[in-house]
């Protein structure tokens, strides 16, 4: 009987986020599963079409291209900022200067700013006639002076500043916490083992934020692969379709095409990149924490 | 049945909007709760309500809203509720509430595949036969625009057919023009192709930016398009495009040397410098502080450029290839009201479009500087500026001689996914106007396939 209890009571705690969690994620989910394999207009009958609309997107260079494009957002969003913030963190919690916790609140508010606010911002930051550009002739660069967002070939690294810009002062933040987590006597058992900066770095702070390091990883890299609203704002998948990426593909399939079943297939297809990056980040981050 | 077709509906798009929440790709412009009200028969106190959506703004929202108070009040117990949604979302909130529990009874569309075909191919609107021959719609507007009224019952032919569709606002694009700059330059409106390219090259060697283009939303790119290929591509090749013809196809030579014209274009530097970038609302707001001495636009940009600009802009059509004949230019007799197959009182539905497309309306937008695709003839009132003018006599001049083209993109809904796109890569010569045109070609063949 106790063996028994013990299996139904841990169910009994989860069930109420179970019962939210079902209605809002699990049932739309297996939906959206359903409808990936229907030819469905949003208006008429739905057709069932098996594996076609899959078979459509990984065929399509359009599609194929779009997840190239978020893979590129990725080094952007997520290496760029961890490895921006990673110094940035410990230089700051290191060095007890004045005005530091000013210094991050600053860092961290870009993280504030709606997205849209910041895409159009950065759109006239970034334009021919812009204060970059300006910046650049002034110093005499002016055939480095270009239309960043509608430039073929820079368009979507510009993309990619932008949102390393944005998600930098939330790694920061999440490192400066992680940092204080550390104990001290581990940074004196190094200091007594004769460590230098380096090698304390490698051996005590880097697996102490462990933790840390899979939370910023898997929010950055999930918000390059999920990226839209920027997109949408600074560039509409333009010039070209240099800077379509999987969301303004499904957003455009769905809510103006009238492809419901492909851009549900698109949506699954994301859905399992994200997964299976989530998942790999946490497992390295696990192997290095034990 | 119908009812648990449209709870589907709705059901599997909140589905797949709730999903691109979870996949995080928060759109901020997913499927409102725009569907609300429906088709009421009767209020609470006995009265009739035709409920109405359109995606109108400014004056011409003001005007829709005047005349459908006056048919209120000439009609006692009858209501007319407009709802308004912005233009850009308003395909997606139509569909949603027209496959509702309570659909609307008169709607706005838009031409061909953008919005009207899918609607018509799902049987969510009337076949206005029997109203158009009471009310005479199908001779109250010109010839050259009876094609984009109509569509097969089955939805699947667009130009041919019954009336599905009335319209109360004409459209036509062309060039823009900076008078003083043009003045200042020493030459007047050119007559032909030729001159105006020549009048590019004086222009960018007066320092000045000859094409002000916004194309960051990538259609505009495709308006610049028109005006080429209005005289490079033929009736045929053009018309077949849009009404479906399978043996014409978007590699045709008119296609390829209008692309290959823009290239030039662009390669000579005569497109404003970071167009790309640059949205249309900024590239207009350009042109009225004094860059660029021409803006290819539709005229529905007159009131804005006229109210900040007055008599200092003027309009004209894309001039012919040899000097004298007629100018040939993309337009439309505009978007249409429709009445819903699920709208329970069809005759006043039929009764209130009558009322919102008539002279009276077609009067009061010419008033405004607006153009009504009715020919007003002596009972037109005086256009309100110097542009207004010039926009009225381009419009009646393509109707006349029955130059109207169809705009291209009503040929097949892949327009922002492949069209747009293309072309402005094309203009780029980022790719060449052969291959961006076999891959036009291509979903334009995929999606006149799926008709099948």
């Amino acid at each position: 009987m106790s063996a028994g209890g013990r299996q139904v009571v841990p169910y009994l705690y989860v069930l109420p986020a179970f019962l939210f969690f079902a209605p809002f994620v699990l049932v739309p989910f297996a939906h959206t599963l359903g409808l990936s394999f229907h030819d469905w207009d949003g208006l008429t009958q739905a057709a069932f079409v098996g594996f076609y609309n899959y078979r459509e997107a990984l065929g399509s260079e359009l599609v194929r291209s779009a997840f190239a494009h978020a893979l590129v957002l990725i080094v952007f969003f997520g290496a760029l900022p961890v490895l921006l913030a990673l110094p940035l963190a410990v230089s700051s919690a290191r060095a007890k200067v004045r005005g530091g916790n000013a210094l991050r609140t600053l860092i961290i508010l870009p993280q504030a700013i709606s997205t849209v606010v910041v895409g159009v911002s950065w759109g006239w930051i970034l334009a021919l006639d812009g204060p970059i550009n300006a910046g650049l002739r002034a110093i005499g660069l002016d055939v480095a002076a270009i239309d960043w967002l509608g430039s073929f070939t820079w368009a979507l690294p510009s993309l990619g500043m932008i949102g390393a810009w944005t998600l930098l002062g939330l790694c920061v933040a999440l490192f400066f916490a992680g940092l204080q987590q550390i104990p001290a006597s581990l940074y004196d058992a190094a200091a007594v083992d004769g460590a230098g900066r380096w090698r304390e770095f490698l051996a005590v702070t880097l697996p102490g934020l462990a933790g840390p390091l899979a939370v910023a990883l898997t929010v950055t890299v999930i918000s390059a692969l999920r990226a839209f609203d920027l997109v949408f704002v600074t560039t509409r998948g333009g010039p070209g379709t240099e800077t379509v990426v999987p969301g303004l593909l499904i957003y455009r399939r769905a809510f103006e095409d009238g492809q419901l079943g492909s851009a549900a297939a698109i949506a699954v297809l994301l859905s399992v990149v994200v997964f299976a990056a989530a998942w790999l980040i946490n497992r390295i981050a696990d192997r290095r924490a034990t | 049945m119908i009812a648990a077709a449209a709870g589907r509906t709705r059901f599997a798009l909140r589905s797949l909007a709730a999903l691109l929440v979870v996949a995080g790709v928060t759109a901020g412009c997913g499927p409102g709760d725009g569907a609300g009200r429906g088709a009421r028969d009767a209020a609470e106190d006995g009265a009739l309500v035709l409920e109405v959506w359109t995606a109108e703004s400014g004056s011409r929202l003001a005007l829709v809203q005047q005349r459908a108070a006056q048919f209120s009040s000439g009609h006692p117990g009858v209501e007319v509720n407009l709802t308004v949604r912005d233009f850009g979302s308003y395909p997606a909130q139509l569909k949603l509430a027209l496959a509702s529990d309570s659909p609307p009874d008169v709607v706005i569309g838009n031409l061909g595949w953008s919005l009207d075909g899918p609607l018509i191919k799902a049987g969510l609107l009337r076949p206005l036969d029997p109203w158009a021959e009471r009310y005479g719609w199908g001779s109250r507007f010109p010839e050259a625009a009876q094609p984009q009224m109509r569509f097969s019952t089955d939805g699947k032919q667009f130009g041919r057919g019954p009336i599905f569709g009335v319209p109360y606002a004409a459209d036509v694009i062309g060039w823009f023009y900076n008078v003083g700059k043009l003045a200042a330059l020493g030459v007047g409106i050119p007559a032909t192709l030729d001159e105006l390219e020549s009048t590019f090259e004086l222009a960018k060697r007066a320092g000045e930016v000859p094409i002000m283009l916004g194309n960051k939303a990538q259609w505009p790119g495709l308006h610049l398009f028109y005006l080429v290929s209005g005289n490079l591509a033929s009736d045929d090749e053009i018309n077949g495009i849009v009404f479906g013809d399978r043996t014409v196809k978007w590699t045709a030579p008119g296609f390829v040397r209008s692309a290959r014209k823009l290239a030039e274009w662009h390669e000579k530097a005569y497109i404003a410098a970071g167009a790309n970038g640059m949205s249309p609302a900024d590239a207009l707001a350009k042109f009225t502080q004094g860059s660029g001495v021409f803006l290819p636009a539709g005229s529905w940009n007159a009131a804005e450029l006229a109210a900040a600009m007055g008599d200092g802009v003027g309009f004209f059509l894309m001039p012919p290839l040899r000097a004298g004949e007629p100018r040939r230019a993309t337009g439309s007799v505009g978007y249409g009201w429709h009445i819903t197959a699920a709208s329970r009182q069809p005759d006043l539905a039929a009764e209130f479009i009558d009322h919102m497309t008539r002279e009276e309306f077609a009067r009061e937008l010419a008033a405004g500087g607006d153009v009504s695709p009715l020919d007003l003839g002596e009972n037109a009132p005086a256009a309100p500026s110097r542009l207004a003018t010039d926009i009225r006599n381009a419009w009646q001049s393509v109707v006349s001689s029955k130059t109207l083209l169809p705009y291209l993109d009503f040929g097949a809904p892949n327009g922002a996914e492949v069209l747009y796109p293309t072309v402005q890569s094309m203009i780029a010569g980022e790719e060449t106007p052969e291959q961006g045109l076999a891959r036009i070609e291509q979903s334009r063949e995929d999606f006149l396939e799926s008709l099948r």
